[in-house]
């Protein structure tokens, strides 16, 4: 018994462990295959929850954004080319069964929509209704009654109140300039609409909140251009139909996606190469003005002719002031009249003249364009002998000197007639008046008239040559009457006329003079005073303007006097 | 001679062979220029137009015009009679199980009544400027017919004559006549046109 006993409780213990085990090992079974069952039924209900849940969030997302936008009730949008949502907002907590929701398209029976309730937040109940039956491109009328009684009535098109979902994808890459995103989206998942949908990207500043938007038509992509660099932007796109065949609400944003924008940085090797290059053209130009630096410089600022060197002292040392001038540097205009008297050749010159009663012969220089008839061969010996004869009587006593400026002051103080009538009278006498510059050619000067020697010596000068003369009764002449108002008898301003006050100097001034005042040129060729009868001795007066000889001098040296 | 001319030909046939063979290669890329020139015509550049859907919008906006003027207009803009036009509605669900012949019957029918009604209408407005616009959606209706013709869909013409059929419907005002054109044109038109077989490869 304990025997048979004793087995079976071995037996018994193993049959125990062995059944345990085979329990255990199908009860873990039952387990992992239960669990399995269950995590799959989880899972689907997580997923199932989580649809849900997306749904009820997009509606509510649909909804408000409606709200916003549509005054008319019932508001109603469609999501697909197949649906219908229709809802309305009361204050309360009404039971849906109050409310008929009617709806007709053109040309079809009532149809009714089971109308739903669902909390809209505070004391607000949203009612909402899905039609069974859509038809586009043709009026819907939408009736509701609340319990018999009309509340709200609308008509509308379904293919006008799109309010589509989001794009999706929407993705922002930097492209290689700087300042630029680009963005791709796709578009929502709508059987042909894909190509008549119009986008509006926003874009702000991180963490700004006014931004920019950007309307991009019939494609899913685009560029913002002119931005900040290496600023980070917050990037949204939403869709909605264009308008021309659909038409509806705008959608909700796509999520945020932000992006910097890529900085703006310099390349060094390009600043470098920039560097490099300004400075070779700076160096460039700086070597091109350097080399042409005469001829910029002629070209902008070109020379101006300068009269100092015609002029020596007149700007520098008496500061522009010519009369001044004229008085102090003299001597540097002696050149002058070379400039204006090519032909140097001395002649004589015969005025004749005849003042008053006793015609006074006195010889003044002239060139030889103002006497060219006199350049007979023959009245040039006459001449010279004169001349020589003229040089004898330079010996002669002061008492003819007296004796001629008493004479002066006689025709001085007699009545002056006007000139002409004494031109006439100088004409039909034969008066002569000879100069000979070559006779004297040591004695000429260059002092200026006004130097009180000079008219020392050429008083003394004339009255010797006036007490030379045997029948020299009177001087002459035009420069007596002229000179009628100076009490000098200079040579050169004997030749003065009252309106040439320009000739005061220089030895070709006086001829010029003398051709002015006609006397040269009214004065009758040696022609006539070889018919005339010869009044008196003609009297040479070796006068100063011996041109040759001053150009041979420099200007302003001073000349050592011959006697 | 014949061995000057063999040893010629062996010292000059290198050259000769390799320039043959350098004027070969232009010809044949001339050839297959002219080839691909000559087949390219052979793509259906000439309907690429006509499935443009832009030539089918501007019709749109120009029916949407005349629907505007016409709903402004209140003298003188009925009907002498109501006019049978056909029916705007598209339900997609059923719209999609049709085959295109029949799509393209119930458009060619519909595009028969409405150049019909505008035709009557056209004979009821005074206004010049609104016969204008009727005239306009009258030649529109014309070209979107002929653009059907190139897309190889066939002509219909309804025998049920003005009394109409399923599909038809009466309209009693030229404002309402000008709604179901619109209507039509964005809806049925739109539709077959743009799931056209031809213009399948450019969808559009």
């Amino acid at each position: 018994m304990d025997n048979w006993a004793t087995p079976p409780p071995l037996e018994t213990k193993q049959n125990r462990r062995i059944n345990v085990d085979l329990f255990c090992g199908a009860t873990k079974k039952m387990t992992k295959v239960k669990s399995i069952l269950l995590r799959g039924f989880l899972t689907c209900l997580c997923f199932q929850t989580t649809f849900f849940a997306k749904s009820v969030r997009d509606l509510e997302t649909k909804v408000a954004l409606l709200t916003a936008v549509e005054r008319e009730d019932p508001k109603c949008f469609a999501e697909g080319m197949m649906d219908l949502t229709c809802f309305w907002e009361e204050d309360g907590h009404s039971t849906p069964g109050q409310y008929t929701f009617l709806y007709k398209y053109q040309n079809d029976n009532n149809s009714a929509c089971a109308v739903a309730a669902q909390p809209a937040g505070g004391n607000r109940t949203r009612y909402i209704c899905k039609l069974s039956t859509v038809k586009h491109f043709v009026p819907l009328d939408l009736t509701v009654f609340r319990n018999g009684a009309l509340l709200h009535n609308r008509s509308l098109s379904i293919d006008l109140v799109f309010l589509l979902n989001p794009p999706e994808n929407l993705t922002v890459t930097r492209m290689g300039k700087p300042g630029q995103l680009r963005l791709s989206w796709l578009p929502p998942s709508l059987k042909r609409m894909t190509n008549s949908m119009v986008y509006e990207v926003s874009y702000t500043l991180a963490g700004s909140q006014t931004g920019k938007l950007a309307v991009v038509r019939g494609n899913t992509e685009s560029v913002l251009r002119s931005l900040h660099t290496g600023t980070r932007y917050d990037v949204q796109v939403r869709a909605k139909p264009d308008g021309l065949t659909y038409n509806g609400y705008w959608s909700a944003w796509t999520p945020t996606v932000s992006m910097e924008t890529p900085p703006n940085d310099f390349d060094p090797l390009i600043i470098c190469l920039c560097l490099i290059i300004s400075l070779i053209l700076t160096l460039l130009a700086l070597a091109a003005f350097l080399s042409r630096r005469r001829f910029l410089l002629k070209k902008m600022w070109p020379l101006i002719p300068s009269p100092e060197n015609q002029f020596p002292g007149l700007f520098t040392v008496y500061e522009g002031n010519f009369l001044e001038w004229l008085g102090q540097s003299s001597g540097g205009l002696w050149r002058r009249p070379s400039l204006f008297h090519t032909e140097e050749i001395p002649t004589l010159l015969e005025v004749l003249t005849e003042a008053g009663n006793e015609p006074l012969a006195l010889a003044f220089p002239t060139p030889s364009r103002a006497s060219a008839p006199l350049r007979e061969a023959s009245e040039e010996e006459e001449k010279e002998e004169e001349v020589e004869g003229a040089g004898k009587a330079l010996d002669s006593g002061l008492a003819r000197d007296r004796w001629l400026i008493d004479q002066l002051r006689i025709l001085r103080g007699q009545p002056v007639p006007s000139p002409w009538p004494r031109t006439s009278l100088l004409e039909s006498k034969d008066a002569y008046i000879t100069l000979n510059q070559s006779s004297q050619p040591d004695s000429g000067e260059r002092t200026p008239p006004p130097l009180p020697d000079d008219i020392s010596e050429e008083s003394s000068r004339l009255r010797s040559l006036a007490a030379s003369g045997t029948s020299a009764n009177c001087s002459d002449l035009g420069s007596l009457r002229q000179n009628s108002g100076s009490d000098r008898l200079s040579s050169q301003s004997s030749f003065e006329y009252p309106h040439n006050s320009w000739l005061p100097k220089g030895p070709g001034y006086p001829y010029l003079a003398v051709a002015d005042s006609g006397i040269s040129m009214d004065y009758s060729p040696m022609s006539s005073s070889r018919s005339g009868p010869r009044a008196g001795i003609l009297y040479t007066n070796d006068y100063k303007n011996d041109i040759p000889q001053q150009r041979q001098r420099p200007s302003g040296q001073p000349i050592p006097n011959g006697r | 001679m014949g061995n000057r001319r063999t040893n010629g030909r062996n010292g000059e046939d290198p050259v000769s062979e390799y320039a043959g063979f350098d004027m070969e290669i232009p010809r044949l890329i001339a050839v297959l220029l002219m080839v691909l020139e000559w087949t390219r015509p052979a793509q259906p550049s000439p309907l690429r137009l006509i499935c443009d859907p832009r030539v089918l919008d501007s019709y749109i906006k120009e029916a949407r015009d005349t629907e505007a003027a016409m709903r402004g207009c209140r003298e003188g803009c009925g009907l002498p009679e109501p006019i049978t036009v056909p029916l705007t509605s598209v339900d997609f669900s059923v719209w999609e199980k049709k085959d295109v012949q029949e799509q393209a019957r119930e458009v060619q029918a519909g595009l028969s009544l409405l150049g019909r009604a505008i035709g009557v209408a056209r004979a009821s407005v005074p206004n010049a400027e609104l016969q204008r616009l009727i005239d306009n959606n009258y030649s529109n209706i014309h070209s979107i017919g002929q653009v059907l013709n190139s897309l190889n869909i066939q002509e219909y013409t309804p025998s049920a004559g003005v009394s109409g059929g399923e599909n038809t419907w009466r309209v009693s005002t030229t404002s309402e006549l000008f709604r179901v054109h619109t209507n039509f044109l964005r809806g049925k038109v739109r539709l077959l046109l743009s799931a056209a077989p031809a213009c399948s490869h450019n969808p559009s």
